[in-house]
């Protein structure tokens, strides 16, 4: 275990009965980065971050946070994390100063003044009660009760999730603010790509409880590539395309229109032999925006069986 | 802590109303009135307790644990600066605080109130809500119960409400001590409700602390050693459960396979000759009979017991009337069992028109019944008192056993005297007053018939020695009493009814010993039963049926033993039956313990107990339970290794369960799906064999996990 | 000085950052010497990450276009060609191919096209 990272998982594994959700996670957020968990409902990113908290043991293999195993999580180490729920959870009883009371009291470092400000930028009243409140104040409060307590390492699962833009701008403010300082590491799971490219510096992506990427958000852009054939036959019902040759490091191919979008990793000149072996009138490079990246990832799942290549006899 | 606390009273607070309104209709239930007139604050509380509170205190835990095990819940409340352990004890400080008050407010309402009307409306004292106070603390068992059943991942089909089993099995004794009443048995009561309450919230604080983040079997199914609350008390729940659903089947078998109709059973019994005065040994039959609407004893045949004699009981007798059948000695001793701690049940004493409660102080408390209900007087040993008054000497046990013992004088249609341990008292009414005809202590006694026209005998006994009292009236005879029912013809089995009794007060009764017998040594420990003869008292002991002793009243004392002819075999005939087979299906530990005692009985002779002889008399049941318990075993051994392999046990664990299969039967395989977490399986791609999910390893090849195949798409930077 | 960054672009938003910079630079609104604001006071107005920030940064300073000083922030350079001839005739190509395909669209002859384009050069006062 380095110093460097915050979290560290080797071979991290979890079942729910005999299903695997989880299988062989092995990935490092570095000290004072912010990193971008992307990936399908169900692909297993609550899980892996629930195992991250010790909220859930692994089935096998193991977690790291801040340099402790996650089944051993001490309350000293628990409040140097900050997590904030899917769906922002809170007590709906409670008033937001009653919130604010209810963090101070359970955690060492507490900054109310960094409470107040965040609650303001999201423009809640603070004797308010949780229940009148609506989705993105909601937010605003579970944000601001998780960054007061000062975390050095925050969690943050799908936090954006059914906000309106004035919140979410608010939101990816009040992240940015707490890293500030270069030392304090975010881990953002999301499901808007917008607010990933603006904030995060590395992405990772999860595909059925995989992780297939773990990279620079950068780094991550420039080896992704794409280019569009114009294949004379129809696409059948299913949608396939065939290939004389296997096209290397192939991540995706999608209908667009009547063309073919084709998504490689790190092209070379195999690739180049292999698009020229198709039966296309005509080969396109398409410029790759770091939605299609994702997206061409997180579909492989789904439409992965529409492209195969023809073994040549 | 006291922020949690402060959450989860804030959170749960809203529960109380519906607690504080259960337990108030139930306190208004219970209070006496004109519907329930009887009611009995202390028993009458504690039944309808017994159901409510451990229902609330289940309701309460399973809300407090629901919504903090879910996901988010979960994860807002435990991830911050606080431990599981903290959010457990949090839970339980509150929800015991919302609980007791939700149940205090209205019982100390109901406590005034009573303090309010006192006794003077009805016998009952404030104290009498203690013994419902400490039974809602026995019931917040189910508190924790409830939080343990939530933090458990089990299925809701399966074991997951195992728990629940013993927490409320352990209820069921401390409401039948405390459905009686009385704050010794509330004292003691609290003596096992407090290590029980600990034992609970420790059980449920080990599940909440390491169940709720649902660690994988190679993690949670090893080194019970460590941890032991939890597994012993799911192996109780089930052990419990098993039996009684075996029980359970057996006794509907039973119910079902028995004949509708009553046949009644002969029983011998020594009888004395009225005439001869000579003890005999009878055999009488209790019938029903259904012109009269009522049960008669008839006897059936009987014999003469003599020194030395084989006696048959079955001989046909030529005056089956002449016998009267020995008495049997009521022990005089406190009726606690009936009381709800300060009091008796209310009852009426024959011949009075007023309603008595027995104050265990030692005070008859009456209450005038019209036109209004109230307190009239005090009837202490020495004389009557006004209400309020407690100063006079109190009763030795509850008098009211007078009218046990002098059943034969209100059935000929007299007053029953009053009767404690210390003497024999007479009421009088208009005025009340209360005189002393005999005075002496009494431990046992019973009244004796004599020949037709005079008064029966009264035997006392106190220690060893039996005193024989004679009723006189003023001119010294005893002749005074008639029985209508003596001369009614020998098969009439109807009994005069009487619209007023004649009251014992009239006849200015005194009270003389007549003669006085000394117990003799062997039996005098014994409760005996007595017959009269003219100087002399036979006594047996019960189950005694080759021994009779004559006690002359002179002094000194006769032993008879004689040999009775062992009736017809009335057992039970051997043969198959379904419950023999049902039988063994209950644990072998329950055929340990029986053969424990067959072997006890054959050695030492037990009254009473099953021995060997007996169990061997039987061989096709015998051997119907032994057969079917082998097949069952080796069913349940099947079973265990079964599940062993499904929870992934080592060999070692495996061997241990089967073994204890052998004792706990099926409760063993049952305890292992609930104590341990199944373990699932997936073909490993070395050795093919199915291997498990959660080690890191192959069991069978020893290989670590394949990498997920990755095509070359995967992205990792300076990956791990 | 106005920068936006539109994310789902196709170009990275550092590249956006650093291409708006350079045109500001060309066009003038940012003369030689001129400070450019702290590149966490540009994060936090734009709502990025920082590193984003410092990487448009750096590559404008590996371009020329800017200078660091130590301890004082980022300033704009002097104009040096950090481009080769050929490079720089493929850039001009690059935008007057794509301003021209635009100006067709439109229904604009060439004559007006040229005078437009014209008087804007002129404008700028070269």
């Amino acid at each position: 275990m380095s110093d460097t990272d915050v979290i560290r998982t080797q071979r991290l594994t979890r079942y729910f009965g005999g299903k695997a959700v989880v299988r062989e996670v092995d990935f490092a957020v570095p000290r004072g980065s912010i990193v971008g968990l992307l990936g399908l409902n169900g692909a297993g990113k609550t899980t892996t971050i629930r195992m991250l908290l010790g909220l859930l043991e692994p089935t096998r293999g193991s977690c790291q946070v801040l340099g402790t195993d996650s089944r051993e999580l001490t309350p000293e180490i628990r409040s140097r994390i900050g997590h904030t729920v899917e769906g922002h959870f809170l007590y709906p009883w409670m008033r937001v100063r009653e919130c604010e009371r209810f963090g101070r009291e359970t955690n060492s470092h507490w900054d109310g003044a960094f409470f107040e400000r965040t609650v303001r930028r999201f423009g809640i009243d603070s004797a308010a009660k949780v229940s009148w409140l609506s989705r993105g104040q909601r937010a605003g409060v579970s944000i601001a009760s998780t960054l007061a307590g000062q975390p050095e390492l925050l969690i943050l699962d799908d936090p954006a999730l059914g906000l309106d833009p004035v919140s979410r701008r608010a939101l990816n403010e009040s992240i940015l603010e707490f890293c500030e300082s270069g030392e304090r590491s975010v881990l953002l799971s999301s499901h808007l790509l917008d607010d990933v490219e603006r904030v995060a510096d590395r992405v990772t992506l999860m595909v059925d409880g995989l992780m297939v990427v773990n990279t620079g958000l950068d780094d991550f852009r420039q080896r992704v590539a794409a280019w569009t054939v114009d294949v004379s036959h129809q696409p059948p019902f299913g949608g396939s395309v065939r290939t004389p040759v296997p096209i290397p490091r192939l991540v995706n191919c999608r209908p667009l229109g009547d063309r073919w979008q084709i998504t490689v990793v790190d092209p070379d000149e195999d690739t180049s032999a292999a698009l020229a072996a198709i039966d296309s009138r005509s080969t396109e490079p398409v410029e790759v925006t770091f939605d299609d990246a994702v997206l061409a990832y997180l579909s492989r799942s789904r439409v992965y069986y529409s492209f195969f290549a023809e073994r040549t006899p | 802590m006291k922020p949690l606390i402060w959450k989860e009273l804030r959170e749960n607070v809203r529960w109380m109303p519906v607690g504080v309104i259960v337990v108030s209709v139930i306190c208004w239930m219970a209070r006496p009135n004109r519907s329930n007139p009887g009611g009995l604050i202390a028993s009458d509380l504690v039944t309808q307790l017994a159901i409510v509170t451990p229902l609330l205190a289940f309701a309460l835990g399973v809300v407090q644990a629901y919504r903090d095990l879910q996901p988010g819940a979960g994860a807002y409340l435990h991830h911050r600066g606080v431990t599981g352990n903290q959010i457990f004890m949090a839970k339980t400080i509150a929800g015991f605080a919302i609980y007791a008050t939700s149940i205090v407010i209205p019982i100390l309402g109901l406590a005034c109130w009573i303090a309010y009307h006192g006794m003077s409306w009805y016998p009952m004292r404030p104290a009498q809500v203690v013994p419902s106070l400490a039974y809602a603390l026995a019931s917040f068992t189910m508190h924790p119960a409830a939080m343990l059943m939530m933090s458990r991942g089990a299925s809701w089909w399966g074991t997951r409400w195992f728990p629940l089993i013993p927490a409320g099995a352990a209820l069921l004794p401390f409401f039948a001590s405390l459905q009686s009443g009385g704050l010794w048995g509330a004292g003691v009561s609290l003596i096992f409700i407090l290590p029980l309450l600990a034992w609970m919230i420790a059980i449920s604080r080990q599940s909440w602390r390491e169940l709720s983040s649902e660690p994988p079997a190679s993690r949670a199914n090893v080194k019970l050693s460590r941890r032991w609350l939890l597994p012993t008390y799911l192996l109780i729940g089930v052990t419990l459960c098993w039996m009684t659903l075996v029980a359970f089947f057996i006794e509907t078998v039973e119910n079902a396979s028995r004949p509708r109709v009553w046949v009644p059973t002969p029983e011998v019994s020594f009888a004395l000759h009225s005439a001869t005065h000579e003890p005999g040994l009878l055999t009488y039959l209790q019938e029903y009979d259904a012109n009269a609407h009522g049960y008669s004893v008839r006897a059936l045949g009987g014999d003469v017991v003599t020194q030395g004699a084989t006696v048959d009981p079955m001989r046909p007798l030529e005056a089956p009337k002449q016998w009267r059948s020995f008495s049997y000695m009521q022990p005089i001793s406190s009726t606690w069992y009936q009381s709800d701690g300060f009091f008796t049940n209310v009852n009426q004493l024959q011949g009075l028109p007023l309603t008595l409660a027995y104050d265990l102080r030692g005070y008859m408390i009456c209450y005038e019944q019209y036109p209004e209900r109230r307190w009239t007087a005090t009837i202490a040993r020495d004389a009557v008192y006004p209400p309020g008054d407690f100063s006079g000497e109190p009763f030795l046990s509850e008098p009211t056993a007078g009218s046990n013992v002098f059943s034969s004088f209100s059935s000929a249609g007299y007053t029953t005297p009053l009767l404690d341990g210390h003497g024999v008292y007479i009421v009088g009414t208009e005025p009340l007053s209360i005189s002393t005809l005999i005075d002496q202590p009494i431990d046992s006694a019973t009244l004796v018939p004599l020949e037709k026209g005079h008064a029966p005998r009264l035997l006392v006994r106190h220690g060893d020695q039996i005193s024989e009292y004679q009723f006189m009236d003023a001119n010294g005879s005893d002749t005074w009493y008639v029985d209508p029912n003596e001369d009614l013809s020998p098969d009439a089995v109807q009994y005069q009814s009487y619209s007023k009794l004649k009251s014992l007060k009239d006849f200015s009764l005194s009270a003389k010993v007549v003669h006085t017998y000394q117990v003799p040594a062997p039996i005098a420990e014994s409760t005996v039963r007595v017959g009269l003869a003219n100087d002399a008292l036979y006594l047996a002991v019960y189950d005694q049926r080759s021994t009779l002793y004559r006690v002359d009243a002179a002094d000194g004392f006769e032993k008879i033993d004689f040999q009775p002819t062992t009736p017809a075999a009335n057992a039970s005939q051997d043969g198959f039956d379904v419950t023999h087979l049902l039988a063994g299906w209950l644990p072998g530990f329950v055929g340990v313990l029986l053969a424990g005692f067959a072997t006890w009985g054959s050695l030492f002779d037990v009254e009473n107990g099953p021995t060997w002889g007996e169990l061997v008399a039987m061989p096709i049941q015998l051997s119907t339970t032994i057969i079917s318990f082998a097949v069952v075993t080796a069913f349940i051994i099947w079973f265990t290794r079964r599940v062993a392999y499904r929870r992934g046990l080592s060999h070692n664990q495996t061997m241990c369960w089967c073994a204890s299969a052998l004792l706990l039967g099926m409760a063993a395989p049952l305890s292992m799906v609930a104590i341990y977490r199944q373990v699932h399986r997936e073909k490993c791609s070395h050795c093919g064999k199915p291997r498990r999910v959660d080690t890191e390893t192959c069991e069978h090849c020893d290989q670590p996990w394949d990498r997920p195949l990755h095509d070359g798409i995967v992205m990792l930077d300076r990956a791990a | 000085m106005q920068i936006r960054v539109i994310p789902g672009s196709s170009a990275a938003i550092y590249r956006q950052i650093a291409d708006q910079i350079r045109r500001l630079v060309a066009a003038g609104e940012l003369a030689i010497g001129d400070p450019l604001p702290s590149v966490r006071a540009l994060a936090k107005e734009l709502v990025i990450n920082p590193n984003t920030v410092a990487k448009a940064y750096a590559e404008l300073v590996r371009d020329g276009v800017l200078e660091t000083q130590a301890g004082r922030g980022a300033f704009v350079a002097k104009r040096r060609n950090v481009y080769s001839k050929a490079e720089r005739l493929r850039r001009l190509d690059e935008a007057i191919e794509s301003a021209i395909s635009v100006s067709l669209t439109l229904d604009f002859t060439s004559e007006e096209i040229l005078e437009r384009m014209r008087t804007k050069l002129e404008k700028l006062d070269l």
